[in-house]
């Protein structure tokens, strides 16, 4: 225990405590993981999330602003964290900024989110941090499905046996964000309290209303166990090797089997907070009836989402619907989002750029040919991306993604790591970038090291746009069964480089064993499912408003400029004479063993290395600039029009096997550097001699592999 | 009243509930991440499933924990006679 305490009246969120970052004061949101924190966090802040890196750390946090009665907040929402001890960068971040940080740059205000079925569980780390002075507020979640469960949790008992203010909240409706905002103005305008005592005295007893537990006598776990229980032992924050703020680690190196010195740690502190957290639980925590013990909805479910046979095929066939239901349901909405861009849009900008007199210029020429026909098509994607972003929102929302992690748990033991490293490869199907950041959830730096290395073969959101467009162009009939053969080849890819790295660089690994609470499920709720579709989606266009414009940029002005002489009078090359068409053709011929030799590919492809959706900006870029109307304009075209032009060139380059030669096209866009900001994300993480190492061994898989595929494929 | 020799996790019947004992070969850090998931000395707990991979489904209390194969053998459980009288029972403070 830290002896220093901060005198009452000395702290307040007015007197600026608390406000690292700005003008508002910081209310942190902390909370074991699968509480509700982060739904919790969006309905506070209505989805309005910004995601950065806390200052010196390279831990992702989640920032938005608060409106409480009378003020504004900036809220951080923390990674979750069982306690100040932590096992990760990630829970690491919750102890330095809660209890290491001198008590000036600590939140204003910590809100504590709790699960009402799962009480003691997030009641550690409140222990921890009650004996800190820090103003707290405990947001309770889940009581709706505590009361399924036969169980009721007391707010009111709750907060007398914690001493600090206990708001039941429901995540899912906003009204709840409200009740909690009061609190939590409240709580901001009172003085820091000083140290609360570690072991509170006895709460009260149970009221009468309130039945025992049908004469069950102690509970599990609500008990006292002895200090030199074996469960205590890992437990003391004041201890040397837990000071530091680094996640621990098992000093013999062995995290299954050391147990060496367990009778001799200072159990003190540790056994007394277990203590007192069974006499909270035991005081607030009640069976409302004695219903008998029975497997609960999310058991039944379980036994065949878990289980050892229907547990994969479960997980195989829902990530196939995904993407069925993607492609079919949004495919009238993208024609349409085309039909508007390529028609309607197109022509009143033409129209406005003629009545300005920018028609023939380069302005012009940019905006029709450049922004419009490359950033347009991009958009035309996005109705895929928002309704396979809501469909893994809905997964997630609903709680079956932690069950995916369990069917995994295998595949990733085959490499050596963790059932918790697919929770990171999950993440980069959707994107790479905070995939490799959410490595950090794995304690071992070997594990974060390779797990960081395969996420780039992850097939990302962005990759997915450029399947469908590839696969509509050669598999009109089979859009939907080739991309899910994409997702299925990237796990093959993660598998296949990973055993290539475990049994050549990285053969050392520490056991990890797989130790994973599962959330009970939920029916998704539409409203949070949108909105975290929105920020995701949001985070698309924002990439395609930054690095896709600069590289839409880029491209036109290297289509502009001639490589050579030109034909007198004409003001711009044609864009197979371009410095553009130059550079792809040198890098073609590398490409020629799987197929695809062909400018137009090659070009797609070096944009590509700067971000996925490039691909498909460049395409439509350079066949636009190809495809002039009767007026001798370059005008943007859509899917339906790429599609002849693009077969007819994979088709010379491959000699006349144009579906293999799109397969090796995949396969090559699938494995191959993802793009400039994933780089960027693994040298934060893993260094910039690793992120060259994975870089070289994308590069060399990639193209070995899709030669071989071309290969074969042309041969059958 | 007698107690069956202490047994792993990995031993139990699904279905069937024992104690966690003091004791076993797990390592300090897992031990505290299963005392956090609410598997510590005198906490009741049930495999309720097989999972994929050979691990269990646990049930402590109404918390639902999945334990790998590995780790099932090295926590120590004690299975009560059935006339004991301490037998605990689930509740919802896991």
């Amino acid at each position: 225990m830290s002896g220093e305490r901060t005198p009452p009246e000395a702290l307040t969120c007015a007197a600026g405590a608390g406000t690292p970052r700005g003008a508002h004061p910081v209310v942190a949101f902390a909370g074991a993981p699968n509480v509700g924190k982060s739904t919790l966090f969006n309905a506070c802040t209505g989805a309005r999330r910004d995601t950065g890196n806390w200052p010196g750390t390279s831990v992702e946090v989640g920032h938005g602003s608060w409106a409480l009665p009378g003020m504004t907040v900036d809220v951080v929402d923390l990674p979750g964290a069982y306690s100040l001890t932590p096992l990760s960068p990630d829970e690491a971040l919750t102890r330095a900024l809660l209890r290491d940080a001198p008590p000036e740059e600590r939140p204003c205000c910590v809100v504590v989110v709790l699960d009402a079925t799962a009480l003691a569980r997030g009641l550690y780390l409140l222990a921890e941090l009650r004996e800190l002075p820090l103003r707290l507020v405990v947001a309770l979640t889940m009581s709706d499905v505590a009361h399924r469960r036969n169980l009721a949790v007391d707010a009111d008992r709750l907060s007398a046996a914690v001493g600090v203010p206990v708001v039941a909240v429901d995540p899912r409706r906003r009204d709840s964000a409200t009740a909690l905002g009061t609190v939590v103005a409240r709580a901001t305008g009172s003085a820091v309290p000083t140290q609360r005592p570690r072991a509170l005295s006895p709460p009260p007893a149970a009221p009468p209303s309130l039945p025992d537990p049908a004469g069950k006598g102690a509970a599990p776990g609500t008990g006292p166990v002895p200090r030199d229980a074996p469960g205590h032992a890992a437990r003391d924050d004041d201890h040397p090797e837990n000071t530091a703020g680094a996640p621990r680690r098992d000093p013999a190196g062995d995290p299954l089997g050391d147990t060496a010195g367990d009778a001799a740690d200072p159990l003190l502190a540790a056994d007394e907070r277990f203590t007192w957290i069974d006499r909270v639980v035991a005081s607030s925590v009640r069976h409302r009836t004695g219903l008998p013990d029975r497997p609960t909805r999310s058991d039944r479910i379980d036994q065949v989402a878990t289980s050892p046979v229907f547990g994969p095929v479960l997980f195989l066939a829902l990530m196939w619907a995904v993407f069925q239901i993607t492609t079919t349901v949004a495919r009238p909405l993208q024609e349409a989002l085309s039909w508007l861009l390529t028609g309607p849009v197109t022509d009143g900008v033409r129209q406005a750029l003629e009545r300005a007199d920018l028609a023939d210029g380069w302005v012009g020429r940019f905006l029709v040919e450049g922004l419009l026909s490359g950033v347009g098509m991009l958009l035309t994607f996005v109705p895929m991306m928002a309704l396979m972003f809501g469909l893994l929102a809905v997964l997630e929302d609903s709680g079956y993604m932690a069950r995916a992690a369990v069917v995994t748990d295998r595949v990733m033991r085959a490499l050596g790591l963790p059932g918790r490293a697919f929770l990171p490869l999950i993440v980069g199907f959707g994107c790479n970038v905070p995939a490799v950041a959410a490595t950090r959830v794995l304690g071992d730096a070997r594990h974060r090291l390779l797990t960081a290395l395969l996420v780039p073969f992850t097939s990302c959101s962005a990759r997915l746009a450029v399947y469908l467009l590839v696969a509509s162009i050669f598999f009109p009939d089979n859009t939907a069964s080739t991309v899910f053969i994409m997702y299925l080849l990237s796990l093959v890819f993660v598998v296949a480089a990973g055993r290539l790295l475990r049994s050549t660089l990285l053969r050392a690994f520490p056991p990890d064993p797989l130790v994973l609470d599962l959330p009970p499920y939920h029916l998704p709720v539409p409203r949070l499912v949108g909105q975290v579709a929105w920020v995701r989606v949001r985070g698309f266009l924002a990439t395609a408003s930054g690095i896709i414009v600069a590289a839409v940029a880029v491209v036109w002005v290297l289509q502009a400029v001639p490589a050579g002489p030109g034909p007198a009078g004409a003001d711009r090359p044609a864009v197979e004479n371009s410095v553009f068409a130059s550079v792809s053709r040198t890098l073609t011929p590398v490409f020629a063993p799987a197929g695809f030799g062909d400018w137009h590919a090659t070009g797609a492809l070096i944009t590509g290395f700067v971000a996925k959706e490039g691909v498909i900006s460049v395409w439509s870029q350079t066949y636009a600039a190809q495809q002039e109307d009767g007026s001798g304009q370059a005008r943007t075209v859509g899917p339906d029009e790429l599609a002849p032009a693009v077969r007819a060139d994979f088709t010379a380059a491959s000699n006349g096997h144009p579906a293999a030669a799109a397969w090796a096209f995949l396969v090559f866009l699938l494995a191959y550097t993802p793009c400039v900001a994933t780089l960027a994300a693994q040298r934060r993480e893993i260094g910039w001699r690793w992120t060259a190492f994975g870089v070289g061994m994308q590069l060399v898989l990639a193209w070995s592999v899709a030669v071989a595929v071309f290969q074969i494929g042309s041969r059958l | 009243m007698t107690r069956a020799e202490p047994r792993t996790l990995a031993d139990l019947e699904i279905g069937s509930s024992a104690v966690i004992a003091h004791g076993g070969t797990v390592s300090r850090p897992v031990r505290q991440r299963l005392a956090e998931l609410g598997l510590r000395p005198g906490a009741l707990a049930r495999p309720l499933l097989r999972t994929v991979g050979g691990g269990r489904l646990v049930a402590v209390g109404q918390a639902r924990v999945v334990v790998g194969r590995e780790l099932l053998t090295r926590i120590l459980v004690s299975v009560p006679a059935p006339d004991d009288p301490k037998v605990p029972v689930p509740d919802g403070s896991a």
